[in-house]
Parts: C-alpha cells; structure tokens; sequence
C-alpha cells in the first residue's frame, strides 16, 4: 500500500508535494528519458485542466438515524404519558367483560356443538416444505485453502502442472508454466533476478505458478521448446495455452507480459485473491466440522454467511450445496415428529426440542419452537404451510 | 478500532460519513444515489462485521465494500437497460468547441472557466469505465495508484496502465482549451 509509482511522483510534484530533491531527480529523469518526459506533460496538463472538480460534492444528507433505524440498531422511545387512575383502569375492566363473555360464549358453543376445532397453521420461515434438491459439491483440492503463489518474497513453484490444474480450476487462476535447464546461464539469471523482483512477484500472485526442469520432462512439454528456454507460457485449467512469452526475460520486460496478460484477461466477477479465499475456504470446513459434530445451527448460519459473501467462488458453490443438505436434514426431522405426533404427541416434543437446540442460533429453529408450542396447545398436529411473501 | 460493535458504529458512520460519500458520489454523479449507496455499504458493513474484526483499516475496508456495492449497483442498473442518469452529464459532441484562442479571449473568466468545466467532464465521461473509475479516485480522492488497486482489488500495474491512459488521453483532448485558463494558472 505504501509503494508509489511514477504517476503518484508525479502528481506530488505538480501539486508541489514532492521534496526538491526528488523533484529535481524526476525532472532529470524527464529530461533524459522522451516517454518519462511526455508522461509528466501530460500530467501536468491534465493536473491544470481539471482543477476545477468536474465532480464536486454535495453535502451528504445520509444521516446515522437513517441507518441505524435500517440496521435495527435504533431504540425507540418509550411515550411518557400521565393518566388518571380512573383511565387507567377503564380498558382493563372493559377488556376482562369482554373476554369473560366470549369465554362464556366459547365454553356453551363447544358443549353444543361438540366438533373438535380445526387444525392449529404454523406457517415455516426457514424449513422446506417440499424435499430440496441438492446439487453436487464441486472438488476442492486440499491444499487450496493454504496455498499462496507468493510468500514471503518467493515464489512457492508447484513441480508439476497435474497438481496445478486443480487449483487453477478451484481458484479461477490461470497457471503460468516456467520451463527451464539447470545449467542455462539465462535460466539462472531468471531465477535470481526477475522472479525475485518486487513488480514480477506482485503480479505471480495472480498466477498457478509451475516450475518444471526440460532434463524432467515428457515430450509434451518438450515440444513448446520451439524457441529453446527459458520458457514461459500461461495455459488454463484444462491445459489449453492461452499466451507464450519464450526466451529469457529482464525483470521489466516480464512485468509487461504478465500486466499485458492480466489486462486482456480479466479477472471472472466473484473471483477472490487467493488470502481471501482461503480464509473463505477455512470457514467452509469449520462450518461442515460444525454439522458432523451435531451443531446444525453454527453450520447453518456460517454456511449461509459464506454462500452469501461469494456465490461465485468454489467456497461458495461447496457453501450452497451444504447449506440445501442441512435444509433437507432439518425438512426431514420436522416429517418425522409429525408422524410420530398423530400417535404420541409427547414423544413428537421431545423430538421437536431436540430438533431445535441442534439448529440453535438458524432460522429453522425458530421453526422447530413453533411447531412445538403449537404441538403442545392444540395435541395434534399443526398443519404447515410456507412463510407469506416478504413485503 | 478492533472491530464493529453497538457501542462503536454510530463512531465508526460518523467519523467515515463525509469521505464515503464523496467517494461515492465522485463515482456515481448523483446525490441520491451516493446516499442510498452509503447506506448499502454501512448496512453491509453491519451485518458482516464479524469479518472486520479489525484486520488492517477500517477505512480501507469501508472503501473495498463502497466500491464492491457501487459496482454491484452499476451492473443491476445495465442489466435494467437503464444507466443512472449522471448528474450534469454532456454529451462531448454538444459542447461548442472555441472558434480559436483569440476568440476566446474575448470572454470573461467566470464564463471560460463553467465552458471548461463542461468540456472537462464531458471528455471525462467519455472515458471506458475503468479508466474513468480510476482516473477519478487518482485526480479527485487523491488516492495513490496502490491504494487504487487495494480498492479495486486488481494488480497495481493495471491500476497504473488504466491511470496513464486516461491521463494521456485526456491531456490530448485538452490541451488546446489550455489558452482559456486565466493566466498564472496554464
């Protein structure tokens, strides 16, 4: 975050920020270098021309209220109110009149009638009603959720592109195959010096990086040697080869293919750096170590949590496919204590409340509670119907 | 801040509120959208704030989140068929163009400078969207190129080859108003 790159100099010297020396230094370097030189004109046109703010602010209307009130996180206040005793007292004593009535009313028609009442509706907010259909979990290679191209300052070579297809496949990122000779002077000097420099390393983190020895490879591999090695080359994750960039390579130069490369592909939407994946990754197996261990409802939160923050992304898709299994499980158990409620409404309670503390902390155990409580009133079983639609 | 709480969001909007919604609206052109944006992203920021847990600056991450919802927004409204309007908008080719120089020197300041300021922003509009989004929080946020790709989360040389393409080409539009400029300024 701190590095700063020749546009960000030169800006600082035309808004006069940048300390004499530097300045001077960058003027020389303007001086001697056309394109260095064209570069700061433009800058320093572009800087004049725009002075004005073409997209000057507003003040901002947005208020913490605002917010607050959509985050839930607004208390509301409580009215303050004086009334008279006498008031106070009326609705009460006119509500209790009213109800004993009614009680009475209920009391002689259920004498009369003798009909049982319909069935109690509890309508599910979370649990399915039907069984869900869950879709394959994609294949995650194990090594994913701790791999790195770059640590530390060095690239971490894969030694061979089978193990490197997964990966790339799972990440989203193409693999950029390096073939080279152990006594090639160029390989050598490719080793110690581009791929340890600091412009190289940033964009290898966008890469599957494979390092093969030509005296260890098959004539697969041997064949791209048209051009002699180094090689360098970017091959997908069905091993198709998007770019070549043969031949030894400075450091600056290598920085422009890979940026070049970067640029005409653009990352997939969804995609993730791979330190943000693997953390997504590490939550996925704690929330799947979660429901083997019975703890349904942490599973089900922190699934739905990593489903919803990357939908595109391997941990995603794996995330969905777990979440609708945990759906299902829950729509299961829910079946199973209806069945056993027509025959022994106690039993079917005791399952309901087991159901419930394993989906603690999950909108399904709030389903769970309903159905009970219902359960427990009426001693039969609720009828099920699906949550109203959202306004 | 280590991490976001009920005891610390009403700090934490606060103190963030003005630079966000600059941030926003620099990129959206309009008020009310950068306002509904502002609160999109605090919403979010709320209900995932255990993923916050004060890692790096809270700053930062609120400008990763703004910019992910503002281009979140920009994609559902392509798919709609119907792009915000963007407040103040030109099209580059209505803008009358100067006769020459010497025509304009004819004309007070006040009016040269509001003619500039529509050329300015129409040939800023004219740009691609990556350069234009990058173009904006380089010359308008101040942000380096680094803290650029820190937000859009690409690689610094993208940022920097996106910046220096709208830079040069914005100075060859430009270059010829550079005459219109009150003098000490060009």
């Amino acid at each position: 975050m701190n590095e700063r790159s020749i546009l960000d100099r030169m800006r600082d010297l035309v808004e006069g920020r940048l300390p004499a020396a530097e300045a001077a230094r960058l003027r020389a370097e303007a001086a001697a270098d056309a394109e260095t030189g064209s570069l700061l004109d433009a800058v320093e046109a572009v800087h004049v021309l725009t002075a004005p703010d073409v997209v000057a602010p507003p003040p901002c209307g947005a208020t913490y209220e605002r917010f607050a009130a959509a985050a839930g996180l607004a208390e509301p206040e409580a009215p303050v109110a004086v009334r008279s005793p006498l008031r106070v007292l009326r609705r009460p004593l006119i509500a209790a009149a009213v109800a004993a009535v009614l009680l009475a009313t209920v009391a002689v028609a259920a004498v009369l009638l003798r009909e049982p009442p319909p069935p109690p509706e509890v309508a599910l907010h979370s649990i399915p009603l039907r069984p869900v259909e869950i879709p394959a979990a994609p294949e995650i290679p194990a090594d994913l959720a701790a791999f790195r191209p770059v640590v530390a300052g060095e690239v971490r070579w894969l030694d061979s592109l089978d193990a490197a297809l997964p990966l790339s496949r799972a990440s989203g990122r193409p693999v950029l195959l390096y073939i080279f000779h152990p006594t090639c002077p160029w390989c050598l000097e490719m080793n110690s010096i581009a791929f340890k420099d600091e412009g190289v390393l940033r964009d290898l983190r966008w890469f599957v990086p494979v390092r093969l020895n030509v005296m260890e490879t098959d004539e697969v591999m041997r064949a791209r040697l048209r051009a002699g090695w180094p090689y360098l080359g970017v091959v997908d994750a069905d091993g198709a080869t998007l770019a070549e960039f043969p031949g030894f390579q400075p450091p600056e130069e290598l920085v422009g293919h890979l940026t070049g490369f970067l640029d005409r592909h653009p990352v997939t939407p969804g995609t993730l750096p791979f330190d943000a994946l693997g953390a997504l990754l590490d939550r996925l197996r704690a929330a799947q170590e979660s429901a083997a261990a019975g703890r349904d409802g942490h599973a089900w939160s922190e699934l739905t949590a990593v489903f919803e923050e990357a939908p595109a992304t391997v941990a995603g898709v794996a995330a969905r496919s777990a979440l609708l299994r945990l759906h299902e499980i829950a729509r299961v158990r829910l079946q199973q204590a209806l069945v056993v409620a027509a025959e022994d409404p106690d039993a079917a309670v005791a399952m309901l409340r087991s159901a419930g503390e394993s989906f603690a902390g999950s909108g399904a155990a709030a389903d769970f509670s309903a159905v009970r409580l219902a359960l427990e009133g009426a001693r039969r079983p609720p009828v099920l119907v699906p949550s109203p639609p959202r306004r | 801040m280590s991490g976001l709480d009920p005891g610390n969001i009403r700090e934490a909007y606060e103190g963030n509120r003005d630079s966000l919604f600059r941030f926003l609206f620099r990129l959206s052109r309009d008020r009310h959208e950068a306002e509904d944006l502002l609160q999109e992203t605090f919403l979010t920021v709320w209900r995932k704030r255990d993923q916050f847990e004060g890692r790096g600056s809270l700053e930062g991450y609120l400008r990763r989140t703004a910019y992910r919802t503002f281009l979140n927004h920009r994609e559902k409204a392509r798919r709609r068929g119907r792009l915000a309007p963007v407040e103040g908008s030109l099209d580059a080719g209505n803008i009358a163009e100067p006769a020459s120089a010497a025509t304009h020197s004819a004309l007070e300041d006040d009016e040269a400078r509001s003619l500039l300021l529509a050329r300015v922003r129409a040939e800023v509009d004219a740009l691609s969207e990556e350069e234009r989004d990058a173009f904006i929080l380089f010359r308008y946020e101040g942000l380096t190129c680094a803290a650029i790709a820190d937000v859009m989360e690409l690689p610094v040389k993208t940022i920097e080859s996106r910046v220096r393409r709208a830079t040069e080409r914005l100075a060859a539009r430009l270059s010829r108003y550079r005459s219109w400029l009150p003098a000490g300024r060009a």
